[in-house]
């Protein structure tokens, strides 16, 4: 059965960061995930866990100045040594919080011409982080990531990330399959995640146009969630969409899956 | 609401083809389509459908073995036969709308004299059958199913109709064809709703009924409807059982 995890940048923004936690449990959630936790003490959201229940599922490794639209550090080649820091850091609190899966955000890219480039270093910083985590049963995760809401993201096709974990060859370094910005980007969802479930360790969704709930798009979720789940994918399946109304209110299309 | 046509070349297969007319009535359906009503005589298909009180709201160009003629340098002639065909059979049978597929391009054949034949050829049929009230469209097809289809994105489909800049020209936007090559459905729907003049549904991976696939429908249909479109929604999937056993979907609209 599907394993849904709850996004808690995305969802429950109607109360504070930490307090996700607790609104994530109360909802039926078993798992959590996140973009960043960098800005509260590990300890504190290990206590939040521990108190809830709840799994720590995934969050990203350090991906810059967000607020100044920076979206990864990975493909930059003046910047390995800072992305080299953000792996230990992640790392760090990975450990504590019992996390298995850090996903790695390429970044934008500024010059298409230097495509080789970029590449390059994002293959030798996936391939330093893999180095990183061996061992502890951390997985790195690759996301590609639709060109419309994120205009220049480097990694933004299947096909291209598959590529890119294929030249790392390392069997902890895998692919974060994300429905929502692969319909954007070329659509034939449930072929493309037969193809490469031997390289897709977590999926993420919403539903299209809007990034709001499943069910409220052109995404048919109700066949591709059992549809993954019969392809004998065991993991999660991260909730990252925008609630159109109050987080609880918009949960009734996941119902069969939360307790 | 949606206008939904049965396409009479995937459904109602348990008949012979002139009595899916009568099915398709039964089943509900006000109009249908039929890629080829060549092997019949246009008065047989017409009887059918006064008969029926159904519309014939699409027909395809006669599409000769090779199915690639309008993009064929050399076919040029038999372009030009296949629209005298076409507007003989569209004239008789009242039908709104004609679909010109590309077909798939001859092996090494180089892309830009190929688009330059179609060109052509579209605004040679563009102005053909504007005579008798009826618009041409090209459709997009996928590579998947139909290896090396020589326009398979809706981008090249708008291209070519931008090149041949003639206003009885127009899109035919296949959802299941788009959604195994591009995806993005609605945002591209909205985009080329000016240029839209007919759209065929089915679900992926598939090609059965709506709800079978990965394609929220019942999103779709309606968003589709609030967009303003005016045309014709035709179902072009293959029952996955009996036609009629799964027509459940359809329920609301018929």
């Amino acid at each position: 059965m599907t394993k849904l995890a709850a996004n808690l940048s995305m969802m429950f923004n109607e109360v504070d960061f930490l307090d996700r936690f607790d609104a994530a449990a109360s909802a039926g959630f078993k798992g959590v995930e996140y973009l960043f936790p960098y800005a509260f003490p590990k300890d504190a959201i290990k206590e939040k866990l521990e108190k809830n229940g709840l799994t720590q599922v995934l969050f990203d490794f350090y991906a810059g100045d967000w607020d100044a639209g920076e979206r990864g550090l990975a493909i930059h080649p003046d910047r390995v040594g800072e992305f080299q820091d953000t792996v230990g850091q992640a790392l760090d609190y990975a450990k504590t919080l019992g996390c298995t899966r850090l996903t790695c955000l390429a970044g934008l890219a500024p010059n298409e011409h230097a495509s080789d480039t970029f590449t390059q270093t994002l293959v030798d910083n996936l391939k330093f982080a893999s180095k990183q985590v061996e061992g502890t049963g951390i997985t790195v995760l690759l996301e590609p990531i639709n060109t419309r809401d994120i205009p220049g993201f480097f990694v933004n096709t299947t096909a291209q990330g598959r590529q890119i974990i294929e030249a790392v060859g390392a069997d902890n370094v895998k692919l974060q399959y994300d429905i929502y910005h692969m319909q954007i980007m070329e659509g034939d969802l449930a072929p493309t995640i037969e193809a490469n479930m031997d390289v897709i360790h977590h999926f993420q969704i919403a539903d299209n146009p809007g990034r709001n709930e499943p069910g409220t798009g052109e995404i048919n979720y109700d066949f591709l969630l059992p549809y993954i789940d019969s392809l004998g994918y065991d993991g999660w399946v991260g909730c990252e969409y925008k609630p159109k109304g109050k987080t609880t209110d918009g949960l009734g299309w996941a119902k069969k899956w939360l307790s | 609401m949606p206008s939904l046509d049965a396409n009479l070349q995937f459904m109602f297969n348990e008949y012979d083809v002139l009595d899916r007319y009568d099915a398709a009535a039964r089943a509900g359906f006000k109009a249908v389509e039929l890629q080829s009503p060549y092997p019949f005589e246009p008065e047989q298909v017409k009887e059918r459908l006064e008969r029926n009180g159904l519309r014939q709201i699409l027909i395809n160009m006669p599409a000769g073995d090779e199915r690639n003629v309008p993009i064929r340098p050399d076919r040029r002639d038999q372009f030009r036969e296949f629209v005298a065909q076409g507007v003989k059979y569209a004239e008789a049978l009242n039908c709104p709308v004609i679909n010109c597929p590309p077909g798939p391009a001859p092996e090494g054949a180089p892309a830009d004299e190929l688009k330059a034949t179609l060109v052509e050829n579209l605004r040679y049929a563009a102005t053909e059958f504007a005579k008798v009230g009826t618009r041409v469209l090209v459709e997009a097809i996928n590579t998947r199913d139909q290896p090396g289809f020589f326009v398979h994105t809706t981008s090249d489909c708008r291209a070519v109709i931008q090149e041949a800049a003639h206003e009885n020209l127009g899109i035919q936007y296949d959802v299941y064809h788009m959604q195994i090559m591009e995806g993005d459905l609605a945002r591209t729907i909205q985009a080329n709703l000016d240029l839209i003049g007919h759209i065929q549904i089915a679900d992926t991976p598939g090609r059965n009924e709506p709800g079978t696939g990965e394609i929220n429908y019942d999103f779709l249909l309606p968003y589709i409807d609030s967009l303003g479109y005016e045309g014709w929604v035709g179902c072009e999937y293959k029952p996955a059982g009996r036609t009629e056993d799964g027509l459940g979907w359809a329920g609301k609209y018929l």
